[in-house]
């Protein structure tokens, strides 16, 4: 065996290692998702499931106001979330990459040094305020909240991916008679799609995932969100115990959109967009 | 087509003044080349021409109007950049036809227009291809024809051909005389390789630190250049610069003497004779001639011989220079003497 096929191999079988680390916990929660009532309480627990059953997610499906609409509260709370952080962001970034601003680079680390304060600190504040203005108990309360989260580190992408658009692309726009909001839109836009991508899917799985703002900010069982619901429905059983089955099951249908939406989006991570703009 | 002047240009950066009160102008339907080293300002002045930069004082007329104030579109001008600058997402096609679907041209217009210039420019099969699936040969050619379908009164290239290779560039250089022959259009092209500029150009404006050094066409340029900096930019191998004091009584104010290396011969050192002379250093074979640098007591000397030169590098040799094509420079390095007699 020479030297580089048995680096080759050593390389596989940490890689195959990790992926075991990841995924373990995973499929762990997919097979107790799929077990029945009582084997997923089982003391000391199986690994695999003796028989299938899905009525787990029949009893998350029918829970309170129903799966569906929990889902649905996660997923608008998500979307706006991406059309605000991207409505936010992709200006931003275009003014401060392209534009000379006054004391740009001053407000471009004030406004990154948002990710140094944790936002649990500002909840109790910001649901004073939203009650105020009415925006507790909405998901365009929750998606603002998202979005103030998810803002510095989309505006440091955003800036950055603009920044790395070549000067000749923008001035070969100005040329050819388009006005800042064309060349912004027909030449910077499509030229940044992979940073838009990433904002995107990472504002989705943050608000997604996110939970404790949603506990504080959301107190009517219908606009609940996924992670909050699950958290409820850990104390279900009859003697205020833990319905395993379901949790796995909301667990499961929970994870689901974060790995569909990063597969189908992932390769427009690394694609060179601008592989033959210039040289 | 139109004229294109330049009255009295001046641009600053901050403190940095680059370009310092230029005035010249080009002819309608002329090829003028920006010539120069690095950092000279000429890629500044094209800038300024197409109003990608402000400019800091003087005016600019395209075609007798001020266009000083004016954004680019409006200038009448179209821009070949050295990096191509294709838009990668869209195809080639797209590339070609996308000032003038921003300018709201009708769509049969815009096909008419972009397949015309496809046409010129030999891209018809590559229409629908992007410009990643495209050689540097033909990004290049579609990047003029993104210029060509604007039908601009003059086109500006800044640099256009300095990322293509040697042979490449020959061939673009051929094809882009072709093409002023046949638009007949004003072109100002900027690059800092003369063989492009003397090859391609009507007039050429040498520029040095952001000033005017000299215009002329090339042959002026190089046969009469007005300073020393010309003299020793325009030409391959550069032009020799010997101590006025070689010729025995210089003429007077003439401090330092050039020679072009063509004019320099080698011949057989014999003791006694004046002829001054040297080690050579280095031969370069380059096919079609030889450069032979030799080492002198008056500095290195660079012969242009025949492809049959026998010389070789460490061989003792003496150096004759025809006078009648010296040019004597004072001290100000102003060419004062063409042809020492």
């Amino acid at each position: 065996m020479t030297r580089k096929s048995r680096k080759g191999y050593l390389a596989g079988a940490i890689s195959v290692a990790l992926i075991v680390v990841f995924a373990a916990p995973l499929l762990v929660s997919v097979l107790a998702s799929i077990k029945s009532k009582l084997e997923a309480a089982t003391l000391p627990p199986t690994y695999l499931p003796h028989s299938f059953s899905f009525e787990s997610y029949e009893r998350l499906w029918n829970y309170q106001s129903g799966l569906a609409t929990y889902a649905g509260n996660s997923l608008g709370t998500a979307l706006i979330t991406i059309v605000l952080c991207l409505g936010l962001t992709i200006p931003a970034g275009y003014g401060l990459a392209r534009y000379p601003v006054p004391f740009k680079e001053p407000i471009f680390v004030l406004l990154l040094l948002a990710l140094i304060i944790p936002y649990q600190a500002l909840l109790t504040p910001l649901f004073f305020m939203f009650v105020k203005i009415n925006l507790h108990n909405s998901l365009l309360g929750l998606a603002i909240l998202h979005t103030s989260i998810q803002l510095p580190f989309s505006l440091y992408v955003m800036r950055n991916a603009f920044e790395t658009v070549p000067k000749e692309l923008e001035e070969a726009g100005i040329v050819d008679g388009c006005n800042s909001f064309q060349i912004l839109r027909r030449v910077f836009l499509p030229a940044i799609v992979p940073a838009i991508i990433t904002v995107a899917l990472f504002a989705f799985i943050t608000s997604w995932n996110e939970f404790l703002g949603a506990l504080v900010l959301l107190s009517r069982d219908t606009s609940f969100t996924l992670p909050v619901i699950l958290a409820a429905a850990r104390q279900q059983t009859i003697l205020g115990g833990t319905d395993w089955g379901m949790l796995q099951a909301g667990i499961t249908i929970s994870v689901l959109p974060c790995i569909l939406f990063y597969v189908l989006l992932q390769k427009y991570y690394v694609s060179g967009l601008l592989s033959g703009a210039v040289k | 087509m139109a004229q294109v002047e330049l009255q009295d240009v001046c641009k600053s950066f901050g403190n940095v003044d680059v370009i310092h009160g230029v005035s010249f102008s080009v002819e309608d339907g002329h090829f003028v080349a920006l010539l120069g080293p690095s950092g000279c300002g000429k890629s500044t002045l094209l800038r300024l021409i197409a109003g990608l930069e402000d400019l800091t004082g003087g005016q600019i007329l395209i075609g007798g109007r001020d266009v000083s104030d004016e954004d680019p579109a409006e200038r009448g001008i179209a821009m070949v950049f050295q990096s191509y600058a294709l838009y990668p997402h869209m195809t080639v096609k797209q590339n070609i036809g996308f000032s003038l679907e921003v300018a709201k041209r009708p769509k049969d217009e815009i096909r008419a227009k972009t397949q015309e210039a496809a046409r010129m420019l030999r891209l018809e099969e590559l229409l629908d291809r992007r410009p990643s699936q495209l050689s540097g040969g033909q990004r290049q050619r579609v990047a003029i024809g993104r210029a060509l379908v604007r039908d601009p009164s003059v086109f500006l290239f800044d640099e256009p051909l300095s990322n293509l290779d040697a042979l490449l560039r020959v061939q673009m250089r051929l094809e882009l005389a072709k093409l002023h022959r046949k638009l007949g259009a004003t072109m100002i092209y900027v690059t800092h390789d003369q063989t492009e500029a003397m090859t391609l150009a009507s007039k050429i404006v040498v520029l040095n630190h952001g000033h005017i050094a000299q215009i002329g066409s090339p042959v002026d340029l190089y046969n009469k250049p007005a300073d020393r900096f010309v003299a020793s930019f325009i030409g391959s191998p550069a032009m020799n610069f010997l101590p006025g004091s070689i010729l025995g009584s210089a003429p007077r104010g003439v401090t330092e003497v050039g020679i072009r290396p063509e004019h320099v011969r080698l011949v057989e050192q014999r003791k006694g004779t004046k002829n001054l002379a040297g080690t050579i250093q280095l031969v370069e074979r380059l096919g079609n001639a030889t450069a032979i640098h030799v080492e002198t007591p008056a500095g290195t000397v660079t012969a242009l011989t025949g492809p049959e030169s026998e010389a070789s590098a460490g061989a003792e040799i003496g150096l004759a220079f025809d006078a009648a094509k010296m040019i004597g420079f004072d001290a100000d390095g102003k060419a004062k003497i063409f042809g020492i007699k």
